[in-house]
């Protein structure tokens, strides 16, 4: 059974003048690290809302179709189930605090306060976290003064304690700078290790190349491609939607029309590429 | 639809109401101007969420000035009603026009006085503590009142103190994002002028 | 820093115990308050080591009200009872020392208490003890949370009153000048704070902040072996109190 699944949605915000997703269907199964691309305002975020249940609990606008979570409409499942089961990090660093702790550790911990958790199982469940995300440096800081790719570590560590069955990553890197990017990804790296179903919205296509499976674009309010990362980000057709290709990919497409040599491949990560360059050589 | 949107907004604005009504008095200090402006943050959550956010929101202004300054307390129910009738008023759509502010300044200046001089009476200047009469000491605290604004300006400053108050907030609501504003209580009313 | 008796009790003990000062105090004249409650707070004070910070703070928030009152209530003073002080125009008598002595005493019970229950009391314990009493986690929300925003905003405040200066906005001067520096100061704050309130709301309900459940804490409170008697010994004494001064009342 998916653990995630659109039926038929499409949405409108209130103010908008015309819909800004039409006949969505998606399925996403356990364990599977999906990058939702496409270009700025095709709709990646508010389907993060969608999936998240922000809509129709917290936007304005006309929402029809259905989310299923786990077999469950989402309709059916209270505000707390939906916060413990999905859970959802965007862009903005500095803004996912909860401004009431402070400690990093107490910040992690906030969300199993209002989830009921015990104590002792509180108190277990943050330290792991902190273990498996490597943060233990953070532990004793002011959740106010953390540079960005910190606070985008606590805000993960925050949401991951609560045990969600899925995560919604929503362009966590875009405002951040190459170093804070380059701690947000050691996360990723170590969520994917764990097997944890993964949707990261991102517009760092090589990135998404490395980590994701699948891959889903989003243009002109459809998911006009879906598919395995290796087919999706090697098909030029991407460029028409606003969406780069991973330099690998556009480095063997000048190869091949450079050379007149057509590759088995286009390649989209380094490995693959060095598979098919050597073949060349 | 949106219930739970809108009181979680609502809740996550009276920090700032109260935070505005703190710190907007310490500037007006800095700036060593002659007015208090410390209840900009009361009408504005009034203006945006009603009368009960904004009466809450000039409750715990006071209270939590009051770990401080325990003496002020009192004044809360000034407060309070501040709020109240700043988000009465904005239920009516005066935060909308010029005329609309006009009448909110005078009604909430009004309702400060309504509530000010019987604290002032009462808890700073009325009543004894062995239990004289009440209407002694209010009759005789009302002729203070008037003496008392008679030789200081306090009177002048408080009036022009609240009808900048309500200037600000009515310039602020203009100045907010209208996707932002709607999703406030009494947002729609906003998106509609 | 070792914790005082005081401060280790748990905080709805003492806040118990403010409110029975306040209500004893709306019943009795100026003896209660001057010498009983600020004595019995500023000797809890001593015993938990925060005399100093309570003597300036009580101080502070009474130095004001008490001058104006007692200045009031002794130039108004039309009495014919015994005249203390004389001195050129200036006559102070004794029924204007106690009608301002009467007027000031809830005062100074209102800031002995606070400012006592403050200094020995964390706001987030506090908090949680109330919440403990069913209490909902949004009012906690909203009182933690302005605490921590307040000193936030004023820095913030300071930044854009320097950078205005710098752009050359006069921030001295006259009225009309101070005045129109007010607004580019106080605006852009609300204004980017109102704006940030949405993604806000989306972190605290990710963070399970609608859940309806009874919330639990990190934070450990416990109570000390004192506090029920002292919770209930103070509702005894202030029930009996009362009564006794309703009972002399009557008769």
């Amino acid at each position: 059974m998916a653990i995630l699944e659109l039926r038929d949605v499409s949405f409108k915000y209130q103010l908008g003048k015309e819909t800004v997703l039409e006949n969505i269907n998606l399925s996403i199964e356990k364990g599977e690290f999906v990058a939702c691309i496409g270009r700025n305002g095709a709709g990646k975020t508010t389907l993060c809302s969608i999936m998240r249940g922000l809509i129709p609990n917290f936007q304005n606008g006309t929402m029809t179709g259905d989310v299923f979570l786990n077999g469950q409409n989402m309709k059916e499942l209270s505000l707390g189930e939906i916060a413990q089961k999905v859970g959802f990090v965007f862009q903005n660093p500095f803004i996912q605090v909860s401004g009431i702790k402070k400690t990093v550790f107490e910040e992690i911990a906030y969300g199993l306060e209002n989830l009921g958790v015990p104590r002792d199982e509180m108190i277990e469940r943050t330290n792991a976290i902190i273990t498996q995300l490597k943060i233990e440096y953070l532990r004793d800081k002011h959740p106010m003064q953390l540079s960005g790719g910190q606070s985008q570590r606590v805000a993960l560590a925050s949401v991951l304690v609560m045990d969600p069955e899925i995560l919604i990553i929503d362009e966590p890197t875009s405002q951040l700078d190459p170093q804070g990017t380059e701690e947000v990804f050691e996360t990723i790296h170590i969520l994917k290790q764990r097997h944890k179903t993964i949707i990261l919205v991102e517009h760092k296509i090589d990135l998404v190349s490395e980590y994701a499976d699948r891959v889903i674009l989003i243009d002109q309010k459809h998911i006009l491609l879906d598919g395995p990362t290796s087919e999706i980000l090697t098909d030029i057709s991407l460029l028409d939607h606003g969406v780069s290709l991973p330099q690998v990919a556009l480095l063997a497409l000048r190869v091949e029309e450079e050379t007149g040599k057509k590759l088995d491949r286009i390649p989209s990560v380094i490995e693959d590429a060095v598979i098919e360059f050597s073949k060349l050589v | 639809m949106s219930k739970k949107n809108i009181s979680t907004m609502a809740i996550l604005l009276i920090p700032i109401g109260i935070a505005i009504n703190v710190v907007g008095g310490q500037i007006a200090l800095v700036l060593k101007l002659p007015i208090f402006i410390d209840v900009i943050g009361t009408i504005l959550v009034g203006a945006l969420c009603g009368p009960f956010f904004g009466g809450i929101t000039g409750l715990a202004t006071n209270l939590i000035l009051g770990i401080t300054a325990p003496t002020w307390i009192p004044y809360a129910i000034v407060n309070i009603a501040i709020g109240v009738v700043a988000g009465l008023c904005a239920k009516k759509g005066w935060f909308s026009t010029i005329k609309g502010a006009i009448i909110t300044s005078v009604l909430i200046w009004l309702i400060t006085q309504i509530t000010a001089n019987p604290v002032t009476v009462l808890v700073y200047g009325g009543i004894t503590g062995s239990g004289s009469s009440f209407i002694t000491s209010f009759l005789l605290a009302t002729g203070q009142g008037l003496w008392s604004s008679v030789i200081s300006t306090a009177l002048i400053t408080e009036t022009v103190d609240k009808f900048v108050s309500v200037f600000i907030v009515f310039a602020i609501l203009k100045s907010i994002p209208k996707r932002t504003i709607a999703k406030f209580p009494l947002g729609e009313d906003y998106l509609k002028a | 820093m070792k914790k005082g008796f005081i401060t280790k009790l748990y905080p709805l003990t003492k806040a118990m115990f403010v409110g029975c000062m306040l209500i004893i105090g709306l019943v009795s004249d100026w003896r209660v308050g001057y010498l009983v409650v600020l004595p019995l707070c500023l000797l809890f004070a001593i015993i938990d080591g925060v005399a100093k910070p309570f003597i300036i703070k009580v101080f502070g928030a009474l130095v004001v009200f008490v001058v104006f009152i007692f200045a009031f209530k002794i130039f108004l003073d039309k009495s014919a009872s015994p005249i203390v002080f004389q001195y050129a125009f200036i006559t102070i008598r004794q029924q204007g020392i106690l009608d301002a002595l009467n007027q000031t005493s809830i005062l100074t019970i209102l800031a002995s208490a606070i400012i006592l229950f403050f200094e020995t009391t964390d706001v987030e314990e506090f908090m949680i003890s109330l919440q403990q009493i069913n209490m909902s986690h949004m009012i906690s929300y909203v009182i933690l949370s302005t605490l921590q925003m307040i000193p936030e905003m004023f820095k913030k405040s300071k930044i854009i009153m320097q950078a205005q200066q710098a752009r050359g906005i006069e921030t001295e001067g006259n009225l009309w000048l101070r005045t129109k520096a007010f607004f580019p100061s106080l605006g852009p704050l609300i204004i980017s704070s109102i704006a940030d309130l949405e993604e806000r709301a989306i972190t605290l309900e990710v963070r399970g902040f609608s859940a309806d459940v009874k919330k639990t804490s990190y934070k450990e409170i416990n109570k000390t072996p004192y506090d029920r008697t002292i919770f209930w010994s103070l509702i005894a004494a202030t029930a009996a109190y009362i009564g006794w001064r309703i009972f002399t009342w009557l008769f």
